[in-house]
């Protein structure tokens, strides 16, 4: 909703509006504006040029960096709408033992970080893994792990739960009394699912597709531990800006640029789908879920038991491995000792301190952004409102890895530099998330009806004293999943770390995947272990004190 | 106390016109109602004077003092909204104590102020539960309590009662009237709900397509509208075109639909005339008294009376409120309407 800024507005919000505008455009406009502009310019004679994409077709993995991508990002897709569509539909209409537990825990890997998923599923499918032996014990011989299969693996695995989650929701939404209708006009049930219900989906199918699309193009962690001889374009870009620091960036800024077009392209078709897909239905009662026969419903347990537990095989082989004897990359299964982490203590506290400062800043300070902006963007409109909520969307096309690219080429040198201090990690790690937490905020506050506010301001409260006394304390069930959204995902964010970080300012997922990196999975274990912890303990108490749900708004 | 006007104000919307030449005055202690169809503007007059909007154009001022620059929180005016706009994360108590804080008030005086007004409203057994916990007739006290809690130069209703269900409506209608008599506060009333308007009011101000209509006691509204336009939105008028008028010494009579009614005299131009008819005035009879003939198309038993339609031989339906036992009242019946007071005549073009 767009309208003309009010008198009852006050200044005060003129000016925090400004702020956050310009804080955007810090933080992520200016320098990914600048990344995009130095591949189309030449930075010698500032005229257009095409030498950075000359240098990116004519690099040795340029092009097939980008085609790479592309395929895994299809199939990573394709796998994650087959196993996400099918559990929601299997979780929400039928009726099994275990159904609840089932239907909670695929949003746990949503929060298990890909550098942890990545190297339990080396110990377990790796060249030397568990299951591989056990294969080839029986005389199977599996496909390699590094490349094709383990990227495409893990990635779905950690991101199917986005379509379970969207897909979830729009069979809950829809009205029961549809498929009643349905079936009293003479359809079968079979028929019913088919021509109601699973049509009702395509929307939050195509939604579910695109938002696993957009993560599987920007990963990084995954293709940079399995990739191997498979180049993709974050890791690419990673890979030129380490080589290529100090020196020509062309090469760099061709991929980052790229890259970026990619996600600017699937946040148009993103929001395109969405203002088609408006086929909300006015439910009132969620269907049922139907009753199976105990054989087929013992069945239904086993097959989504399965895949949910496949999901949650990391935290387990991880918790394992942390306890287990291990020389490098061999894990001595079955001889418990702590000697990893008797190895790692004295490395344990600072990576903490560090993550967990990190953390605390970024969710502060994404806070104080995410609440204000919220308020912008739903009540003031206007030229800020719009203002603001392009501005916000902007993270969500630019990876972590070209973020952190585009900070460093920014403020590395000039009238401000921000290298090497926490300060440009904090300003990434909170605006990554900013769109999310935005998210959530303004939810919560669309439903705050205005009357409260203005009976505040008509009882002589100003505006910005008013929001504060009235409208915070109303939005905390909002701020408190934004909250908790921020702190977990920073926690476990490596792709703009990896390029952002500095001697002494290591975090826990960078030295996991230093550790992975180097085959040591004992010393990778316990840091993970570590690492879920700070993860899993806040996000229990955010629900278990508060009832909040962060991913149901997201 | 307070005298509130409005002068000659605009407002648009995006480019469509939603109060035009809004001219009003509410005079100490006053009780004036904008009275109209929603959409017709009345809100948006209300919100203008409470600050919320900024008018396009023209003048609002409050004791005669130009208010329009005056931010809503320092207007000093008790609003009531329609969804009462409790704070659903404070008690009953601390709802109304809200508006004292931010008027530096001690604690044991804003606790004495609002003992004393829960009292008034008969809340007192309530302070401490939250909105939520309370019936909507608790609520709409609520509502007026924190609003005259300020000590507001005036206040402002919002559609009050139009949130609550018929009966207890009935009875905080009643109560609203005693509050607002014993604070003596001058208030501004929007609603679209004619019983209310005509029972709260001083004055009412009818509304309609943005621009007020005409201002009138209750009675001068109903009984004696000035306009065709307010007969259409008050009562229960069936306005006829008139074909002739015949003054005979005192008496006057319309001629419509073929047939002859008493009509008020009138100082209105002779042409283009309509003749209002009020339901319940209208007799039935045999169809051959000498009033336009019609026949019984509709008839509907609404307990207590029987409303009926009455489609003249000029193809007019015409609306009329008849006892139970009314012999005429039976579907196709021909019947003759009769007047048993005058009926007015109206301009049609106003």
């Amino acid at each position: 909703m767009i309208r003309r800024l009010r008198p009852s507005t006050g200044i005060a919000w003129a000016v925090v509006s400004s702020i956050l505008i310009a804080i955007m455009v810090f933080a992520v406009a200016w320098p990914v504006g600048r990344l995009f502009l130095g591949s189309i310019i030449d930075v010698a004679t500032g005229r257009p040029s095409i030498a950075a994409y000359q240098a990116f077709i004519d690099s040795r993995t340029g092009l097939a960096s980008l085609g790479n991508t592309l395929l895994l990002g299809i199939a990573v897709t394709a796998a994650a709408l087959v196993l996400g569509t099918m559990l929601a539909v299997i979780v929400t209409r039928l009726d099994f033992p275990g159904r609840r537990v089932i239907a909670f825990l695929p949003i746990a890997t949503l929060v298990i970080p890909d550098v942890v998923a990545a190297q339990a599923w080396i110990q377990l499918l790796g060249n030397n893994g568990l299951l591989t032996r056990q294969a080839g014990a029986l005389g199977l011989s599996l496909p390699g792990f590094y490349g094709w299969f383990g990227m495409i693996w893990v990635m779905t695995l950690q991101q199917y739960a986005y379509v379970y989650l969207i897909a979830g929701a729009a069979v809950q939404k829809a009205d029961a009394s549809l498929e009643d209708a349905a079936a009293s006009l003479g359809s079968a049930p079979r028929r019913v699912l088919r021509t109601v219900t699973l049509r009702l989906l395509v929307p939050a199918l195509v939604m579910g597709a695109l938002v696993v699309f957009a993560h599987a193009i920007d990963n990084f962690g995954i293709p940079a531990i399995l990739g191997h001889r498979v180049p993709v374009l974050s890791v690419a870009a990673y890979d030129a800006f380490v080589n290529e620091l100090g020196d020509e960036p062309l090469l760099q800024s061709s991929l980052a640029s790229i890259l970026l077009l990619l996600g600017v392209l699937v946040l148009l078709v993103q929001r395109q789908v969405v203002a088609m897909s408006d086929v909300r239905v006015p439910g009132r009662s969620a269907p049922r879920p139907m009753a199976l026969r105990p054989g087929t419903a013992a069945l239904t347990t086993i097959v989504a038991g399965a895949v949910v537990a496949a999901t949650l095989v990391p935290v387990f082989v991880i918790l394992v491995t942390s306890v287990t004897a291990t020389s490098g990359p061999v894990v001595h299964y079955g001889s418990f000792s702590l000697d990893n982490w008797v190895a790692l203590a004295p490395k344990i506290q600072p990576l903490l301190v560090n993550s967990l400062m990190l953390a605390s800043a970024a969710t502060a300070a994404g806070l104080v952004f995410v609440v204000l902006g919220a308020y912008v963007v739903v009540r003031i409109g206007g030229v800020f409102g719009l203002a603001v909520d392009l501005l916000t969307l902007l993270p969500l096309m630019v990876s972590g890895t070209v973020l952190g690219i585009s900070l460093i080429q920014s403020y590395n040198t000039g009238p401000i530099v921000l290298t090497g201090t926490p300060v440009i990690m904090i300003m990434a790690y909170a605006a990554r998330r900013v769109p999310l937490g935005l998210k959530a905020v303004a939810a919560t506050l669309a439903t705050i009806p205005e009357s409260v506010e203005e009976a505040s301001q008509s009882l002589g409260v100003p505006p910005f004293r008013t929001f504060a006394k009235v409208l915070v304390p109303l939005m905390l069930p909002g701020i408190a999943a934004a909250g908790v959204l921020i702190w977990v995902t920073t926690l476990s964010e490596l792709s703009a770390t990896i390029v952002l970080y500095y001697g002494g300012m290591s975090t826990l997922p960078i030295e996991i995947f230093q550790q992975v990196d180097s085959g040591r999975m004992g010393a990778a274990s316990v840091l993970g272990v570590v690492l879920l912890a700070v993860i899993f303990v806040p996000l229990g108490i955010a629900r278990g004190f508060f009832g909040v749900d962060p991913f149901r708004s997201a | 106390m307070a005298r509130l006007s409005f002068l000659d104000v605009k407002k648009s919307f995006a480019g469509v016109t939603v109060l035009d030449d809004f001219t009003l005055e509410v005079g100490e202690g006053e009780l004036v109602t904008l009275l109209g169809p929603s959409g017709c503007g009345k809100s948006t007059a209300l919100r203008l004077l409470a600050g919320f909007i900024e008018p396009d154009g023209g003048e609002i001022a409050i004791d005669g003092i130009d208010v329009r620059s005056v931010p809503p929180h320092r207007r000093d005016l008790g609003i009531v909204f329609q969804d009462y706009a409790l704070f659903p994360d404070r008690s009953v108590f601390a709802n109304v104590a809200y508006g004292l804080a931010a008027r530096r008030l001690s604690g044991g005086e804003t606790r004495q102020r609002v003992t004393a007004i829960l009292a008034r409203v008969g809340l007192e057994s309530l302070a401490d539960r939250r909105p939520a916990h309370i019936s909507g007739g608790q609520r709409q006290r609520v509502a007026l309590a924190r609003a005259l809690a300020i000590d507001p130069r005036a206040l402002l209703l919002d559609e009050p009662l139009s949130a609550l269900d018929a009966a207890v409506r009935a009875a905080m209608r009643a109560f609203l009237k005693e509050i607002q008599q014993s604070f003596g506060k001058t208030t501004l009333l929007v609603t679209h709900d004619q019983e209310e308007a005509l029972s709260l009011s001083d004055r009412i101000a009818v509304m309609t397509g943005g621009r007020i209509v005409e201002v009138g006691t209750p009675r001068d509204i109903f009984e004696r509208p000035r306009t065709a336009t307010v007969a259409r939105l008050v009562g229960s008028n069936t306005l006829v075109p008139v074909e002739a008028v015949t003054v005979t010494g005192e008496a006057c009579f319309a001629r419509v639909a073929g047939g002859t009614l008493a009509a008020e005299m009138t100082t209105a131009g002779r042409s283009s005339l309509l003749l209002c008819l009020r339901s319940d005035h209208l007799d039935l009879g045999p169809p051959d008294g000498g009033g336009p003939v019609g026949r019984v198309v509709q008839s509907h038993y609404l307990g207590r009376r029987l409303e009926a339609v009455i489609r003249l031989q000029s193809g007019h339906d015409v609306h009329v409120t008849a006892g139970e036992d009314d012999p005429f009242l039976r579907k196709g019946e021909a019947v003759a309407l009769r007047l048993r007071h005058p009926g007015r005549l109206l301009d049609a073009a106003t």
